[in-house]
């Protein structure tokens, strides 16, 4: 008994800190999301009415509540190649987008932001690469059949949108792919308001500063029953003054994906460490679309490779020809022996990517609580129970000692 | 000399029917699990229901082997009633292969379930026979032998079925060539049959002999005595429950951790995970030796628990080869489980360990059983670090049971953690 209080009197001071560092930390790094599609978009360029829906552009504006603070501004769009683009700014800051030079054929500074923002990045999707895997490796390499489909050749439709005062802002995409069998590619955007995990497998952090990029791959037709697909991705950073990298680390931790331990973070530097940017994901993939353990797939990832030439698209229209690093860097999706893409004709991935530095997994506090009580309750018996059967021993001693002397007083 | 009862020499024989007792019904347990692609094939069954091979012997058990102690120390007796487990080992197994033989899967699911009735109470009669053979001798050696056969009976199991099968194959096909293999797994039943007799028959002749024929020293058993067992027995039932679970249902999930955890490839993970039985099969014996030399079991115990606690922990935060973690983890356990059912002797009458091994037997199944299934679903929604750490919540009750019985024994001035020497001295006193 007395053990078991004490155990539990230590327990309670610490839940109480936990939970208020929870909250502190929780209060201070929540933005106010608010989007707006096309902004500014002269009627003739993006009316619906004629038909054209593949003008997509989204701005988003994660606001810090206090006055102090700096915004992040988003723009997503399906313009050319999907992209992402992230701009960390002073407050009242403002977009303008010449959209009539945006649509043609040199759009370059046709995004801008007023004032200029402290520091940018882009991340963007360019070829969707369709590969033959006839010794099921699951790797891509030079020898097999490859096929590179180009982006910025499909059209793209914004389906839906959400943005709420109490949600992350969400957009997705999709496309038609593939003749005969009704395929679509599915891409959505969502940009974290405060600092949580993403509500489904493999459970990424998102912040505050971070945005998550969605990828579905939906009854695709394929060239072969072997076929397995992927996807060659470009980033962007205004820093040039240090070379971004790329780093795949194991970590001990898969509370929140099971059975994987692998982290990937491409960290695109800024000045100094805390005011760059990165992608993170963890390499798997999801063949059916409940994400679930038992459809969860190796993602295959390629050399981190810098690159000279950016397919056109929203950061080419911001970047112009401002001096920028850019790096390229292929995944592909499935591991041996899974059946191919054919199998389930559906394969899904997740990556964030954001502002500051990438958010490092840190063990639960369910984790914790219970190594402490379970290595601090038998050290805590064993101190007092120890104590306990001495004493016993010390008294049962005394009383035949006491009687001893009663025996020769007597 | 090899016939007088008060002989070592005589009692290592008799040692070697005991260990063959159950051979049998080690052999044939994992039947399924060597022929597990041959079943699924020829009976056309798929992975759920070839589970029920398993699951309809682990899960009656829960129960019966309770109550297959209870009838060992009460209306059967220990020898009748271990005769009787064999014959539910041999009929279970021969209906088994019969349901092959005739294309019946159902009749082999019964063939399961009716070797289940027999194969953990047989185990219990075998700990019991040991006691009433070993106590105060080799009797840590004799548990440590017996694990050891357990698993040299599993592993010759899944490496000869197999090619038996591929022989067969040559003259017969299908249902038939199965059937025909599981024929094979008759004739270590009625090996082990053939012990049980034969050790009721030297087990009453050493009575007549020694006469000490304790079934009628007039003591009734009744399942309500469980309610007086001491504080003692409850807390050695909580070690094997909370000690248990961290390791094979850990196993069972091993080999995917290993390979994700580790980057191991398929053979090196299967190595790994197989450390555990390969290691307890070799040096339970020796362990067993040890723990007889030196007497204390309790130490024992407790540093088991602690060993398997660290190379849990090992592997959940560290990188650190899982070889040194699974080597750990398999001398741990061999030590514990030599050191651990030995101490049930010393807490409980003779007449009623038939029953209290049944209960421990019971609540070890039990908590197999339900953590297997917690254990899987940790995985799939938490992950395997949640799982590590939760095997650790597991072994720190193991450890808190362990303190616990270490003062409680102090305290009540018992006799678990003795030292050889002093066991000897009490032992010879009492001779006197």
């Amino acid at each position: 008994m007395e053990n078991r209080t004490n155990s539990a009197q230590w327990i309670i001071p610490f839940l109480f800190l936990a939970c208020s560092i929870q909250f502190v930390c929780g209060k201070q790094s929540t933005r106010q999301i608010s989007m707006e599609y096309n902004p500014g978009c002269p009627k003739e360029i993006c009316s619906t009415s004629t038909g054209n829906t593949s003008i997509n552009l989204i701005h988003v504006m994660a606001k810090n509540p206090y006055n102090n603070g700096h915004d992040i501004h988003y723009v997503w769009s399906t313009i050319g190649s999907p992209a992402v683009l992230i701009a960390y700014t002073v407050k009242s800051t403002e977009i303008k987008i010449d959209w009539a030079k945006f649509i043609s054929d040199n759009p370059a500074n046709s995004i801008t932001f007023d004032p200029e923002p402290f520091y940018t990045s882009g991340m963007q999707l360019t070829h969707l690469i369709e590969f033959v895997d006839v010794n099921d490796t699951a790797r891509l390499n030079s020898s097999a059949e490859i096929h590179m489909y180009p982006f910025h050749d499909m059209l793209w439709d914004s389906t839906s949108w959400v943005n709420s005062e109490k949600s992350d802002g969400r957009v997705n995409f999709t496309t038609e792919y593939g003749t005969n069998t009704n395929g679509s590619i599915l891409l959505s955007f969502d940009a974290g308001k405060s600092k949580e995990r993403i509500s489904r497998l493999p459970f990424l952090m998102i912040t505050s500063n971070s945005s998550a990029v969605d990828l579905a791959l939906h009854n695709l037709s394929t060239i072969s029953n072997h076929s397995r697909f992927g996807l060659e991705m470009m980033f962007v950073n205004s820093y040039t003054q240090k070379p971004s990298k790329f780093k795949s680390y194991r970590s001990i931790d898969d509370e929140y994906c099971p059975a994987v331990f692998t982290m990937i973070d491409v960290n695109l530097y800024g000045e100094d460490a805390s005011n760059g940017s990165y992608c993170q994901f963890r390499p798997v993939c999801y063949v059916n679309p409940h994400r679930a353990l038992s459809g969860q797939k190796e993602v295959q990832y390629y050399e981190f490779v810098q690159a000279s030439i950016l397919p056109h698209g929203i950061l080419t229209a911001f970047y112009g020809e401002q001096d920028i690093n850019i790096y390229g860097m292929n995944i592909t999706f499935g591991q041996k022996k899974d059946g191919f893409y054919v199998a389930t004709q559906f394969t899904s991935w997740t990556s964030t990517f954001g502002f500051g530095i990438p958010p490092v997994e840190k063990l639960s506090l369910a984790i914790i609580m219970i190594i402490s009580v379970g290595l601090g309750a038998p050290v805590v018996l064993l101190i007092f129970g120890g104590i306990g059967v001495f004493i016993k021993a010390r008294r049962k001693q005394y009383s035949r000692l006491e009687s001893v002397k009663q025996d020769i007083i007597t | 000399m090899a016939c007088d009862p008060r002989r070592a020499l005589h009692r290592y024989l008799v040692l070697i029917l005991m260990c063959f007792l159950s051979f049998g019904s080690y052999f044939v347990y994992d039947n399924p699990a060597a022929l597990e692609k041959q079943i699924e094939t020829d009976m056309r069954v798929n992975a759920a229901n070839y589970e029920l091979l398993y699951s309809l012997y682990s899960w009656p058990n829960v129960v019966l082997c309770f109550f297959g102690g209870y009838l060992l120390d009460t209306f059967l007796g220990l020898r009748f009633g271990t005769i009787v487990f064999a014959l539910f080992v041999l009929v279970g197994q021969i209906i088994f292969a019969i349901g092959a033989q005739l294309d019946k899967y159902w009749l082999m699911c019964v063939g399961r379930f009716v070797f289940g009735i027999g194969g953990e109470s047989l185990a219990v009669g075998q700990n019991t026979y040991a006691v009433s053979w070993f106590k105060g001798k080799e009797l840590n050696m004799v548990f440590g032998l017996q694990l050891s056969f357990s698993r040299v009976g599993s592993t010759v199991n899944i490496n000869i079925m197999g090619p038996i099968y591929r022989w067969l194959n040559n003259y017969l096909s299908g249902y038939q060539c199965l059937g025909a293999t599981l024929w094979f797994g008759c004739a270590f039943c009625i090996l082990s049959l053939f012990c049980a007799v034969l050790l009721a028959y030297y087990d009453k002749r050493a009575n007549r002999l020694l006469g000490k024929d304790d079934e009628k020293t007039g003591e009734k058993v009744s399942l309500l005595d469980v309610k007086d067992f001491s504080l003692q027995i409850w807390l050695m039932f909580i070690i094997c429950v909370a000690y248990y679970v961290t390791v094979f249902p850990f196993i069972s999930l091993g080999l995917v951790f290993f390979e994700e955890r580790f980057g191991l490839d398929p053979a090196a993970a299967s190595a790994v995970n197989s450390i555990v039985y390969l290691l307890s099969a070799f040096m339970s014996p020796i362990f067993g030796i040890l723990v007889d030399k030196v007497g204390r079991n309790l130490y024992w115990v407790i540093l088991g628990v602690v060993a398997t606690l660290g190379s849990h922990m090992l592997m959940a935060f560290t990188f650190l080869n899982p070889y040194i973690a699974m080597v750990t983890m398999g001398l741990a356990y061999s030590l514990l489980a030599c050191a651990l059912w030995p101490m049930v002797a010393y807490v409980i009458p003779e007449h009623q360990l038939g029953t209290a091994y049944g209960i421990m037997q019971a609540i070890q199944n039990l908590g197999l059983a339900v953590v297997a299934i917690v254990a899987g679903d940790i995985v799939d929604s938490k992950g395997y670090l949640f799982l590590e750490v939760f095997f650790g919540g597991c072994l720190s009750i193991a450890l808190i049971a362990a303190v616990a019985l270490y003062l409680v024994d102090a305290a009540r001035g018992g006799t678990l953690n003795y030292s050889a020497k002093k066991r000897n001295m009490l032992a010879e006193a009492e001779n006197l």
